[in-house]
């Protein structure tokens, strides 16, 4: 892998930062969210902004840099990483995909400061079901409700809203009442849970009058090749466990690495996860369809990778004492989270195979 | 052959399917779960309603499956409190029956099977508690158990331990099993939180300090418990296969709604090739997973058993649950995610780890197919 001048210093401090602030706060983020002296920390270094570009009042590190850090993030907190990436490739990526007004220049800094945050109303993406909308009344607020919702206790939320012709982006300061959900699947640091929005026109900003579903569905492509570091990151971490562990534990007097099972599949997803490092820095930046495929593959990886490593541990990984099952929940929500996995391959299918393939 | 089940074990599946779907409701299962309790009101309801009956092993394995299809966690607490009672049935003297078997069968006491510690779980014989004979043929035992299911709330326990020293090439051998009450003293057993799944469930880590245990409560030999132990897993394997089996099936349950109301609404997606095939393979793999247990239960059941149909069920059945929810809920991503089903994604995995991991079965296979008659 080539990395920049950037890329080493940037990975070099994500390295340490993770070590010395996310390892120890790993637990507890799970248990009562991320302490805030945390998301101080983040901000100071850039994390929470590093996507968007600087004369934006972002830190503007280059993406490859960007992708460094969540992947070294997810290798201790998969919530903290996919906070981050929250924060930038979805809020800050779909409000700087439009002009930055005064209200959005205002959220881009306060969420860069770590002291507020943000998040996107995704489930017109997420759900095949159809689930519920938001609509903008023609006085200027937003009405509805929205059931997947991750840090669903956002300061700020950004959401397309339905209008007479079509769908306008929007940016709620206030007027969203949350219903948080114990116990979810995964990234339990960040929380999730529903929300009721009757936004009132003074907390209102229309970001883009049109377009807002297209926004926020380009917000989520271009994210893809960050959904897919970190999806990487939790590969790397839960088979490095897996692999110290079965180094270290004997069963009928030897080793387990020494059972070749074990071995072979442990190296094996070793193999493919060095083959997909190499993809995602490599090109999963580099246009739609890259991202695509680093998304459908890594996280399909992170699934196989921690249900691995929970079979390498036997009993103990069952338990989260272990810090495995963690990998194993997270896994499964990335890939709810980051998209409709049956939409993704369609739309892939259609970029290789052609319009009308992959319609029966 | 005869691919039907019989009248009466058909009305047991249909009754105990009623029970779950009355008893196992959205809000209970996700209760249990989160604050990762015992339901001994579910278990009293079980008990009294007569799915805990060792004279009717097919009323108690199609209760199993059914239990599992609609939540694991409650399902497995449902019928678990007898678990181990089939090595005192096979092994146990009269008084032992009499004293630990019968409370059970009456519903007032709770057993465990207690064979795994810290530094062995694949490897049985591997395990370090000892037992050690004092004056007047009583034993001494000391060491450790972890994981072990209703560890804090059992009565007694079937715990397996060392009674003479393990020798290179016959380390099966000098292994003995005894019955532990709760209540001796020098037993001490903490509950372990923080379990991915099967959260219904209790588990707990068990300690011993010199706890007296009399020759009586040895069962069987002293020194043959090895074979014992491994007679009980012939059994209990066919449990664990039908406990996933009944996951599998769930999960398939799930996905045919959700499909359904996805036609309901005039998505696309509903129609798609890929979505039948979908249906198609989880569907073809739970049938596959309930025939290969059927077919070992009824060698066991017939008094019989083959241990390769046993693994090969306990192996694909675990796999068949996993593979199941794995499928289904990469299909319905968040809309399955936000369901039960996440419940059954936790719970599904320790089936490929419990009572022989898969690696275990597979072993178990390839070393006994060959001794198998051929008639199999
Ligand atoms: C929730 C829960 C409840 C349980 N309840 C009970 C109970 O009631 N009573 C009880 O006695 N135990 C109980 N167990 C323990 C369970 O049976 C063991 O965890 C299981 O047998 C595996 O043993 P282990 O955890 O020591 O893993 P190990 O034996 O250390 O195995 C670790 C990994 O190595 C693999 N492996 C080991 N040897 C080989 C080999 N030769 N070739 C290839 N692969 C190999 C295993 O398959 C596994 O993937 C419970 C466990 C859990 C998690």
């Amino acid at each position: 892998m080539n990395l920049s001048e950037e890329n080493r210093l940037i990975l070099s401090m994500a390295r340490e930062f993770a070590e010395k602030y996310v390892e120890p706060a790993a637990v507890e983020i799970e248990k009562s969210g991320i302490p805030g002296e945390l998301l101080d920390r983040m901000s100071e270094m850039g994390y929470l902004s590093a996507a968007l570009p600087e004369e934006l009042g972002g830190a503007g590190v280059e993406k490859s840099s960007y992708l460094l850090i969540l992947e070294t993030i997810a290798k201790h907190s998969p919530s903290l990483s996919f906070y981050t990436y929250l924060q930038n490739s979805l809020v800050l990526g779909a409000l700087s995909l439009h002009h930055v007004t005064d209200a959005a220049g205002a959220a881009i800094k306060s969420i860069a400061s770590g002291r507020k945050s943000g998040t996107v109303i995704l489930d017109s993406v997420l759900s095949a079901r159809g689930a519920s909308s938001l609509e903008l009344l023609e006085e200027g607020s937003v009405a509805g409700s929205a059931e997947y919702v991750l840090n669903p206790g956002a300061d700020y939320v950004v959401a397309a809203a339905d209008t007479k012709d079509g769908s306008a982006l929007c940016l709620l300061d206030g007027g969203a009442w949350p219903s948080v959900h114990g116990h979810s699947l995964g990234f339990r640091g960040i929380g999730f849970g529903s929300l009721v929005i009757g936004s009132a026109r003074a907390n209102t900003h229309v970001i883009a009058s049109t377009g807002g579903r297209q926004s926020v569905e380009s917000a989520l492509s271009r994210g893809n090749c960050a959904a897919a570091a970190i999806a990487l990151g939790m590969a790397e971490s839960t088979i490095e466990r897996a692999v110290d562990y079965a180094k270290g534990r004997k069963t009928f007097g030897s080793r387990l690495v020494e059972y070749t099972p074990l071995a072979h599949s442990l190296s094996s997803v070793m193999a493919e996860i060095e083959i997909c490092r190499e993809y995602v820095y490599g090109k999963a930046a580099e246009g739609e369809k890259e991202g695509l495929v680093a998304k459908l593959h890594a996280t399909q990886l992170a699934v196989s990778a921690s249900k691995l490593s929970m079979q390498v541990h036997g009993g103990n990984g069952y338990f989260e004492e272990y810090r495995i099952e963690k990998f194993y929940r997270d896994a499964m929500a990335l890939n709810a989270f980051s998209g409709n996995r049956n939409a993704d391959r369609e739309r892939l299918a259609r970029m290789l195979l052609g319009d009308g393939s992959a319609s029966i | 052959m005869d691919f039907d089940l019989p009248d009466d074990v058909r009305a047991m599946k249909k009754k105990a399917r009623e029970f779950a779907v009355r008893e196992f409701t959205p809000e209970i299962a996700a209760k249990f779960d989160e604050e990762e309790n015992y339901p001994d009101d579910i278990r009293r309801k079980a008990f009294s309603e007569g799915y805990i009956d060792m004279s009717n092993p097919w009323g108690m394995l199609v209760a199993m499956e059914e239990f599992c299809r609609v939540d694991a966690g409650l399902g497995l607490s449902a019928i678990v409190p007898a678990f181990g009672s089939e090595v005192v049935m096979l092994f146990g003297s009269e008084e032992q029956k009499k004293n630990y078997l019968e409370p059970v069968m009456r519903g007032e006491k709770i057993s465990g099977f207690a064979i795994t510690d810290s530094g062995a779980g694949s490897d049985v014989a591997g395990i370090s508690a000892t037992l050690q004979k004092v004056d007047g043929g009583d034993y001494l035992l000391n060491g450790q158990k972890t994981f072990i299911t209703n560890g804090a709330i059992a009565d007694h326990f079937y715990l397996l331990a060392r009674s003479s020293p393990a020798m290179p090439d016959k380390r099966h051998r000098g292994l003995t099993m005894v019955v532990v009450e709760s209540r001796m003293e020098g037993f001490r057993a903490t509950q372990l939180k923080g379990k991915l799944g099967m959260r219904a469930t209790n588990t707990a880590e068990l300690t011993f300090n010199n706890v007296r245990i009399p020759a009586a409560n040895v069962i069987g030999e002293e020194g043959r418990a090895f074979y014992y132990v491994m007679t009980f897993f012939n059994i209990s394997r066919i449990y664990v296969a039908a406990q996933a089996l009944g996951i599998a099936q769930g999960a398939l349950d799930r996905l045919k709604s959700y499909i359904a109301s996805l036609k309901a609404s005039g998505r696309p997606i509903a129609s798609l090739e890929s979505t039948q095939f979908l249906v198609a393979e989880v569907a073809s793999r739970v049938e596959a997973a309930r025939l290969l247990t059927y077919r070992a239960a009824s060698y066991l059941f017939k008094f019989n058993p083959d241990p390769v149909a046993t693994s090969i069920a306990k192996y694909y059945a675990a796999e068949t649950a996993t593979y199941a929810v794995t499928r289904v809920l990469e299909f319905m991503g968040a809309d399955g995610i936000t369901t039960d089903l996440e419940r059954a994604y936790r719970d599904a995995k320790i089936m490929e780890i419990w009572e022989g991991t898969s690696e275990v079965e597979k072993l178990i296979i390839a070393r006994m197919i060959d001794q198998r008659e051929d008639a199999r």
